[in-house]
């Protein structure tokens, strides 16, 4: 059976699109070293789809030449655009059509995916047991049935057991021994001939940590197999709690609690998905009360001091400074103190001076901030500054006072589907002090936009627009990139970035305003985390860059490079230091530069430090 | 792994185990026969004419299966002598099943090797296909796996439409289909499966008239993986008239619909194959609506033949993976010559599809019956 018109529609633009996204897909298969079809294969579809696309342009290309031709012979036939109109815009279409048609697949998988989990939510506990019971209830007649029938046994189904039986041996002798894939694919056999055993599902949800999407499944159907069992709504609450729904985690924890009232996992699992969902108040009230009745428990001791550190108020000193190829220097103090939090919500003021100079000029700014940050929903954060920025008088102006503040939701999807970064600011730009002199103010409001597409593999969409305000004029400045990002491990990435920039027109504010920059770079992330829970993280980007001037053509390309790093060292329970060094041979995509050649450094040292 | 709850329910609620035959009925299979663990099921409903053509194509194979079962479905044209007179064993249900998928599921309960194939009775096989599919199960999380199809005869306008469309979709999308794991359906007409995987299925449902599509499909959402060998070719005969050829499209047209609307839910979990799906239904309706009604009248509107083209615009994305096929064949001129059919049969798939879609999604009529033409 062929469904659909072979060739025509979207169908067809689709398998295009698979064959000339084999290469990518086997280079990463290869790269993982994971199970893949071969070269050859790839080779053949890829040069299948190389020559439909030849043959699509000239199909194009003679079409043209028959139009035009036939407007010769008969000049009122046709109203046709006489060249690659019609191949073009049916390609447009289609390519509109086939994303249209990807997207809403993906819309309403998510759609989908999230009503049966409002369907189960313990809120309708009490249906929910109803329900679990009833289905105790109804699984009793197949038992009934099933051992009547066996004593009749045919030696077929005795084989069918035996099948099972054989199978989960070797499961659990693979389990055991820590072959997990062995494992992995015995569990699963076991659970294609005999749906209904708990101890394979259970299995099989714990050796799929790695993919929550399909351990929660696992782990809930777990729960509708043996409903009385404490361990299963532990699991799945562990699972939940992972995926960041900590509303559903705790239920289902309060569940395993009436099922085993204190059971040590069960109010540890609790008070441990309290903690992540920053609601450490009731955390910590939840490890006292555990600890009241067991002084000695250790582990959970430690865990109490965390969370009271956590919820505690913080002050964080820091000191940090740049530098720039054209001589500009900056010097900044400052420090951030944080009130006492006991829900998701935290409170804190922010107060820096910063020293800009370039060996003939020295002006300071001073700036105030209030903070809050919250988390409403497990999956949305949001944080918000408002104050201002004080600019000291220089060379008979007085001093300047510019509000300054920021707006930043982020949205991640729990179970590792799309994000959405939005934001929103108003600062000013002291990288030099004609800059600061200028009063540049640069105010933006952006949006990144993250979509997975595959296991590991992600797009995003970066795109913002800017207005730089200074004494002298008002330019307008706007952003767009695209990403195509691979998590090679959980904590290694590797992406493809294209970024393009441009200014609406030319600017003597002192920074550098092209009309056009495009920047193409490879870029990686890195996060390690040491036994001593010391954290590294490195952002690198390498790649070639090239800007276009004012009413000029576009320049060459030249290289571009850009480091990020951070380093987070615990000193002792409540006190860590940080320590962040940004490097840029590309500045031209940074407001601050000077020139197409501008390069930047700079770091910044802190110390956090929860008050008792 | 499980797809919901309500498919779970839906399939268990059925008998889990299918009564097996007594070792007594078994005849032929219980003597010891060389060949390769496997057993073939032909489902039979008037198959005279074509049946001793498969079964001799099995009994040459590289690699012959270890037994051949022929379900004849209460046939009255003599596919049980024709068999028989072969050496293979006949099994006959106390009255006509209605369906291919309750003749199979009946020649299943006969079937004691680990892997089944089913194989319809007007369907002749390359002498090394089953050789060539037998690699495929090394990997335990292989269910099914399928092979290349193309028509045995060549000769009506309708044998050549779909010659092309068979060269086409084998040579290029199922090929990416197999490439990113997911091939859409494991044919009918030829595909291998893991018998107890199989059984845990309760076989072959008649839930849709699609039953090839309905088995893959819940493969697919259980966790299993199928898989696409071009090198074993199969060759059925194919609708060589109009009348015969509707009733295929008719019955094909119907049963990919209801599919897709008992599916759709657990397909969702499966990625590439919802994209693929979700595709091919645009397709199937979208495409099809625009392709029967939106073109002529756009021709009209705008007063211009050149929106005609619309209709064969598509003919290099066509022609490059026939004739890339066709070549690997040596049967270049067979493919040229065939080229115009394509573009008729899919005029006339698209109509078929369009009245499925409206029937079954639109009227609520759905179609139950099935027809057999070929």
């Amino acid at each position: 059976m062929t469904a659909g018109l072979p060739g025509t529609g979207i169908g067809g633009m689709f398998y295009l699109i698979s064959a000339l996204a084999t290469p990518l897909r086997e280079g990463y298969l290869r790269m993982r070293g994971r199970r893949s079809r071969g070269w050859r294969l790839v080779v053949a579809q890829t040069a299948i789809a190389g020559a439909i696309l030849a043959g699509m342009w000239a199909t194009g290309w003679l079409l043209g030449l028959a139009v035009r031709a036939s407007h010769r012979v008969f000049p009122s036939a046709g109203t046709l655009h006489p060249s690659n109109l019609l191949p073009a815009v049916a390609l447009l279409i289609s390519v509109g059509t086939l994303a249209f048609v990807l997207l809403g697949v993906e819309l309403l998988r998510l759609w989908v995916r999230r009503r049966p989990d409002r369907e189960t939510t313990i809120d309708h506990h009490q249906n929910r047991r109803a329900v679990a019971a009833g289905e105790r209830r109804s699984r009793i007649l197949p038992f009934v049935l099933g051992a009547v029938v066996a004593a009749h046994a045919h030696p077929a189904a005795a084989q069918g057991r035996t099948l099972t039986t054989g199978h989960l041996g070797r499961a659990d002798s693979a389990f055991t021994a820590g072959d997990a894939r062995a494992a992995a694919q015995e569990y699963a056999a076991v659970l294609a001939a005999d749906p209904w055993n708990s101890h394979a599902t259970y299995r099989l949800a714990q050796l799929h940590r790695h993919d929550p999407r399909l351990a929660l499944r696992l782990f809930r159907r777990y729960v509708a197999l043996e409903p009385s069992d404490p361990w299963g709504y532990m699991a799945v609450g562990e699972a939940l709690a992972r995926t960041g729904r900590y509303g559903e985690a705790l239920r289902y924890y309060d569940d395993a609690l009436r099922l085993a009232p204190g059971e040590r996992d069960a109010v540890v699992g609790r008070a441990r998905t309290l903690v992540r969902a920053r609601r450490t108040g009731a955390a910590i009230a939840a490890y006292g009360g555990w600890l009241a009745a067991h002084a000695t428990d250790a582990e959970v001791r430690r865990e109490l001091a965390a969370a009271r550190v956590a919820a505690a108020p913080a002050i964080k000193p820091l000191v940090g400074g740049s530098r720039d190829s054209d001589g500009n220097a900056t010097l900044r103090l400052g420090g951030v103190a944080e009130l006492a939090a006991s829900g998701p919500t935290r409170l804190g003021v922010a107060a820096s001076r910063t020293q800009v100079r370039n060996g003939v000029t020295t002006i300071g700014l001073e700036e105030l901030t209030l903070r809050a940050s919250a988390r409403p929903w497990s999956a949305l954060q949001i944080d918000a500054e408002g104050g201002a920025t004080r600019v000291d008088a220089l060379r008979g102006a007085g001093a300047t006072m510019t509000p300054t503040g920021q707006l930043r939701a982020r949205w991640r999807d729990p179970l590792g589907g799309p994000a959405v970064d939005l934001r929103a600011r108003r600062n000013a730009i002291d990288a030099s002090p004609l800059l600061v002199t200028n009063r540049v103010v640069r105010t933006e409001i952006g949006a990144i936009v993250e979509l997975p597409v595959a296991r590991g593999l992600k797009l995003r969409g970066i795109g913002r627009t800017a207005a730089l305000t200074s004494s002298f004029d008002v330019n307008h400045r706007t952003t767009l990139a695209g990403v195509v990002a691979v998590a090679v491990t959980p904590s290694v990435e590797v992406s493809a970035q294209i970024h393009e920039i441009r200014h609406s027109r030319p600017s003597s504010a002192g920074y550098f305003a092209p009309r056009l920059i495009q920047i193409a770079q490879a870029g990686s992330y890195i996060e390690l985390e040491t036994a001593r829970s010391i954290v590294f993280a490195f952002d690198l980007g390498i790649g070639a860059q090239r800007a276009a001037q004012q009413g000029a053509a576009v320049g060459p390309w030249r290289r571009a490079l850009r480091l990020y790093s951070l380093i987070a060292v615990p000193l002792a329970p409540g006190r860590e230091l940080r320590f962040e060094l940004d490097g840029d041979d590309s500045g031209v995509a940074m407001e601050s530069a000077t020139t197409a050649q501008w390069r930047y450094v700079s770091m910044q040292l802190s110390l956090r430090v929860a008050l008792p | 792994m499980f797809s919901s709850a309500w498919r779970l329910k839906h399939r268990w609620s059925r008998d889990r185990t299918a009564p097996r035959a007594p070792l007594a009925e078994l005849g032929p299979l219980l003597r010891p026969v060389a060949g390769i663990d496997v057993t073939v099921i032909i489902p039979a409903y008037n198959e005279a004419a074509s049946v001793a053509d498969t079964i001799k194509s099995l009994q040459a194979q590289t690699t012959p299966p270890r037994a051949i079962i022929v379900v004849d479905d209460c046939s009255t044209d003599g596919t049980r002598d024709v068999a028989q007179a072969l050496g293979v064993m006949v099994v006959r249900p106390p009255t006509n099943t209605g369906s291919k998928a309750g003749a199979q599921n009946f020649g299943l309960r006969y079937v004691r090797t680990p892997l089944t194939v089913a194989i319809d009775a007007d369907t002749v096989l390359a002498p090394d296909a089953l050789e060539r599919l037998l690699p495929a199960f090394r990997h335990p999380t292989v269910a099914a796996a399928c092979g290349f199809v193309l028509p045995q005869r060549v000769r009506s306008i309708w044998e050549r439409g779909r010659y092309i469309e068979y060269l086409f979709a084998f040579t290029y999308y199922k090929q990416l289909q197999e490439y990113y794991g997911k091939p859409l359906i494991s044919s009918g007409c030829f595909s291998m499966y893991r018998t107890d995987i199989l059984g845990a299925h309760n076989g072959w449902s008649n839930r849709t008239l699609a039953e090839d599509v309905d088995l893959t499909w819940s493969l697919y959402q259980a966790g299993h993986e199928v898989r696409f060998v071009p090198e074993a070719v199969c060759y059925p005969i194919e609708p060589s008239t109009l009348t015969l050829m509707g009733k295929q499209l008719r019955r094909w047209s119907h049963g990919f619909v209801q599919n897709v609307k008992l599916h759709w839910r657990g397909l969702l979990a499966v990625p590439y194959l919802r994209s693929a799906v979700a595709v091919a239904f645009w397709d199937a309706t979208i495409a099809a609506a625009v392709y029967l009604v939106l073109l002529p009248i756009l021709a009209l509107m705008l007063a211009s033949p050149w929106v005609l083209i619309g209709y064969v615009i598509d003919a290099p994305a066509v022609l490059v993976p026939v004739l890339v096929g066709a070549a690997r064949r040596r049967e270049i001129r067979r493919a040229i010559a065939s080229i115009p059919a394509f573009f008729v049969l899919r005029t006339v798939n698209a109509v078929f599809f369009l009245r499925a879609v409206c029937a079954e999604l639109l009227l609520g009529r759905s179609l139950r019956v099935y027809e057999k033409g070929h």
